[in-house]
């Protein structure tokens, strides 16, 4: 048998069917690149490039049917087997030809790609190739096996690329259902991890292959009934969005809790004092295993600490923070709450920040009433149109920091506050990671409060430096920060991914840190999560909890070589505002819905608490 | 005796259910050109195919060449040049592009006699196969069949779909190609007419068995049909080997089968003023052996 021969005639086979591919997977990349060159920037792409490798397993289903399609039809087949060759040799042969067709096709949108981008002098690796590229090869490359096996043995080219793929599928979720402890669909699959999931997608391929070499050889002939092959489709399909739904949700909702409405709209925050949640700065939140209750302790008729303060008086306005809630402590059976509020007035379209203070309500008698403050306006330093506040509370310890002034505080009674330390214009501001910080090690200022341990000086620098959201100021009482057996790591969360940077050493100045690894949203998650970046993530425990729009993600970030998602949460329909993890590993969300009202304004109908099951 | 080219040896095939082969006994003597009887569906197709070794016999066996089909299948599919019916070839290739796609499988290809072929058999090397005629597309399928020179050359009814004149220009090329150089050609298909001037052995399959397997000029010279009035009281299922009887007002027609004195004398005494005796052509004995109402109904008379 010439082999060369072979292939000639393989690629003359396929070679419409691979321009037609080419042209579909390549209309992205190009597109974007246009879209680039057109802006100035070059003719490059990056992200459509990587979103079209998505396609190939796609693509290479259709090219496995097409590349025995041409050799099986009745007469045809006889034609060809009735010469002296190898059948199993000869379907060999042409599997591996068109595999290699196929994963060129695939190779396309990449090395255009690398080449674009090198050419126009752009980032490559943003989003990361790495994170993208292998798990569609691979899936690729089982699509292309079941169909051509299928092909073999169906004899169909549509009928095959539909059982291919629907057999695909099905091994791609059906794993996820199995006490095989698969729960995430991106690092148990692909990135770094090579381990049973991807070999199952190769022991199948292989298997797929094989099949189809003795189904060609045994001229096996399964003649399909299109109406039962829709059935048995739609059976299927609709088995796999099960799976597929539970595994992408799979926290259990262990109650729910619909709370009144009192005060419009407001961030409906869950706080914590010395372990036992608050809802809305006006309930315990009390739950067991199965349920939860709230255990009002200001009065209906009190309107709560964040309403109850006038927030305009004549051009002067008030802002609190935390806007969310507010820091607890507790002295005896005395329940203090510790804000700061700012003043600021309007001056053509700019907030000009005028005076600033530190305030402690204490709970007497169903309601919040002041009992001290501090004068902190000599924080506001600088630029007088911008106001950044974080607040820790460390056992006994207040830090307040003020743009790039800190105040150090004492209350250990709560009602007395005691400023024990001030520094002005020491911190540092807020800062993007960037790509480049992926590729080299970098240094974070040490926050130089000298009242708190060195972790907790840690926890604090990083948070500020990385840790921040559309409200400016959420920096309270969780971090970003993991320790664990001594080490320091932190998560900060982008729109594509979430990222573990290591703490290397520190000193007396600075934190040295570098990047280990990420791991980037699913399309799904993308879709189902609107933005992760810009809400609420906290690390607790090893598990990094990350909340948008209306969605909760749990990820496990002990392992300091992969991230791996635990759990999902979605609630298609409401908005989560606040999260709280509880002492028994439970998690607390409060949320609310949001309908539009005749007009078309939206207005706020229900507001929930959830307890959730915290994932194995 | 003669050395056979093909041994078929109690063949037994079924599709399901469908008992196809039901014990083909064939022998195809070396040199010789075999034609090879049947009507549509009689498993001329299937007996080829287990020739092949495309499949499985479930009884019985083949030898091509003195080699077993099952077990030695691509040296027989080397020995062999097979044009199946109605071939589809890849479309999209050009004459010259399947000849050498095809002469990858066989180490023994001759280029030279292939130039040679296709001059006598007009094909166009640059045409695409799609764009032949039917006529071509059975010549390039022959010229495929024979690249390799081979020593037995099997057709599956290899005129199916030609006009008459594509047919007989057809059948005139494998007598030019085949008769001279000793091939054994195994020719099956149902349309007596062109086989009767190629073949000198004949076998009519009929209903999963060989019904009749001998020289062709045997066969017409033993089969005749007589034409009598029977004389009262005459019983022709006494005489054996009748293969039809067909009746029109008091005359009856009957074909009979290795017919002798014998069989002669019988027949003229159960007629009532003599008979008439002629020779059948191919086409009337086939009719006879498959079609024939094999003495069935003689006893009315």
């Amino acid at each position: 048998m010439r082999t060369a021969a072979i292939i000639h005639q393989q690629i003359c086979q396929l070679r419409w069917h691979l321009l037609a591919c080419l042209g579909l997977i390549m209309l992205l990349p190009i597109e974007e690149a246009a879209v680039n060159m057109h802006a100035g920037a070059g003719f490059h792409s990056i992200g459509m490039a990587v979103a079209a490798i998505m396609f190939s397993p796609l693509l290479a289903g259709l090219i496995a049917c097409a590349n025995v399609q041409g050799d099986l039809s009745e007469k045809r087949y006889i034609f060809w087997r009735s010469k002296p060759a190898s059948v199993k040799k000869l379907m060999a042969l042409k599997f591996f030809v068109g595999l290699v067709l196929a994963l060129a096709v695939t190779a396309c949108p990449i090395v255009f790609a690398v080449v674009s981008s090198a050419l126009c002098g752009k980032d490559l690796d943003d989003p990361p190739l790495k994170y993208y590229v292998p798990i569609p090869i691979i899936v690729a490359v089982m699509t292309y096996s079941l169909c051509f096996g299928c092909n073999v043995l169906v004899r169909n080219t549509a009928r095959s690329w539909l059982i291919g793929m629907l057999l695909a599928g099905f091994v791609l979720v059906f794993p996820f259902m199995l006490p095989l402890g698969f729960k995430d669909i991106v690092s148990d699959v692909g990135l770094r991890a090579w381990g049973f999931y991807p070999a199952t997608i190769l022991v199948i391929s292989v298997a797929a292959f094989v099949f189809a070499l003795y189904a060609a050889q045994h001229d096996w002939h399964l003649k399909t009934n299109l109406r039962g092959l829709l059935w048995a489709g739609t059976g299927l399909v609709f088995l796999m969005l099960i799976l597929f739904s539970s595994q992408v949700a799979n926290i259990r909702v262990l109650d729910e809790k619909e709370v009144e409405i009192e005060s419009g709209w407001r961030p409906f925050s869950l706080d914590k004092v010395e372990g036992k949640p608050i809802f809305q700065g006006r309930s315990y939140v009390n739950s067991n295993e199965s349920n939860i209750s709230l255990d009002r302790f200001i009065d209906k008729s009190h309107p709560g600490i964040t309403r109850r303060l006038r927030r305009r008086t004549g051009n002067r306005y008030l802002r609190i923070y935390p806007e969310a809630g507010g820091l607890y402590k507790k002295a005896g059976d005395d329940l203090y709450v510790l804000i700061i509020h700012s003043y600021h007035r309007r001056e053509k379209k700019n907030n000009i920040y005028e005076k600033l203070y530190l305030r402690n309500y204490k709970l007497t008698s169903g309601s919040w009433k002041q009992a001290n403050e501090l004068d902190l306006s000599d924080c506001l330093t600088g630029e007088t149109n911008y106001l950044r506040v974080a607040m820790r509370l460390i056992d006994n310890t207040l830090v307040v920091c003020v743009k790039n002034s800190f105040v150090v505080v004492d209350v250990t009674d709560p009602a007395e506050p005691k400023q024990i330390d001030k520094k002005l214009d020491v911190l540092s501001g807020i800062k993007s990671l960037r790509y480049e910080d992926r590729q080299r090690e970098f240094s974070i200022p040490l926050v130089p409060v000298e009242q708190i341990s060195a972790e907790e000086r840690i926890k604090l620098s990083i948070d500020l430096r990385y840790r921040f959201s559309y409200l400016d100021n959420d920096i309270y009482e969780s971090s970003i920060v993991d320790v664990h057996d001594g080490k320091f790591a932190f998560f900060p969360v982008s729109e594509q991914d979430v990222a573990r940077f290591d703490v290397l050493r520190w000193d007396e100045e600075k934190v040295y840190c570098r990047f280990a690894s990420a791991r980037p949203f699913t399309i799904l998650e993308g879709m189902t999560g609107t933005s992760y970046s810009g809400y609420s993530t906290l690390v607790e425990d090893g598990r990094l909890y990350c909340h948008g729009s209306n969605t909760l993600l749990v990820f496990d970030v002990r392992s300091s070589s992969r991230i791996r998602k635990l759990g999902h949460f979605v609630r298609m329909d409401c908005h989560i505002d606040d999260m709280s993890i509880l002492d028994d590993s439970n998690i607390l969300l409060s949320a609310r819905w949001t309908v539009s009202s005749k007009g078309g304004r939206s207005r706020e109908r229900k507001k929930f608490v959830y307890l959730l099951k915290n994932p194995e | 005796m003669t050395e056979s080219a093909i041994k078929i040896e109690g063949l037994h095939f079924s599709y399901g259910k469908r008992h196809v082969l039901k014990g083909v006994d064939l022998e195809v003597p070396k040199g010789s050109i075999f034609g090879f009887l049947g009507r549509n569906g009689a498993g001329k197709t299937t007996t080829i195919k287990t020739l092949l070794g495309l499949q499985k016999p479930h009884a019985g066996r083949c030898l091509v060449g003195g080699l077993d089909s099952v077990t030695e299948t691509l040296e027989v599919r080397r020995r062999i040049g097979f044009m199946a019916e109605d071939q589809q070839m890849y479309g999209w290739m050009t004459v010259d592009r399947i000849i050498k796609w095809v002469a990858g499988f066989y180490p023994n290809w001759d280029d030279k006699f292939v130039d040679e072929l296709a001059e006598v058999l007009v094909l166009p090397k640059d045409a695409k196969v799609k764009a032949l005629s039917k006529g071509q597309n059975s010549s390039l399928a022959l010229l495929l069949a024979l690249g390799h020179r081979p020593d037995i050359v099997i057709l599956d009814d290899p005129t199916l779909g030609l006009d008459p004149i594509a047919r007989k220009d057809f059948l005139r090329h494998v007598i030019e190609l085949l008769q001279s150089n000793g091939v054994t050609v195994f020719f099956s298909s149902h349309l007596l007419y062109e086989i009767e001037p190629v073949a000198d052995h004949i076998a009519i399959l009929n209903d999963g068995v060989i019904i009749k397997a001998c020289r062709t000029e045997q066969l017409r010279e033993s089969v005749r049909k007589f034409a009598l009035t029977p004389a009262p009281g005459a019983n022709f299922s006494q005489v054996p080997g009748i293969l039809d009887v067909l009746t029109v007002g008091d005359n009856v027609s009957i074909a009979l089968e290795d017919c002798d004195q014998a069989k002669r004398a019988a027949l003229k005494e159960m007629s009532a003023n003599g008979m008439t005796e002629t020779a059948l052509n191919l086409d009337e004995i086939f009719e006879a052996y498959v079609i024939g109402n094999r003495g069935r109904k003689l006893s009315a008379h």
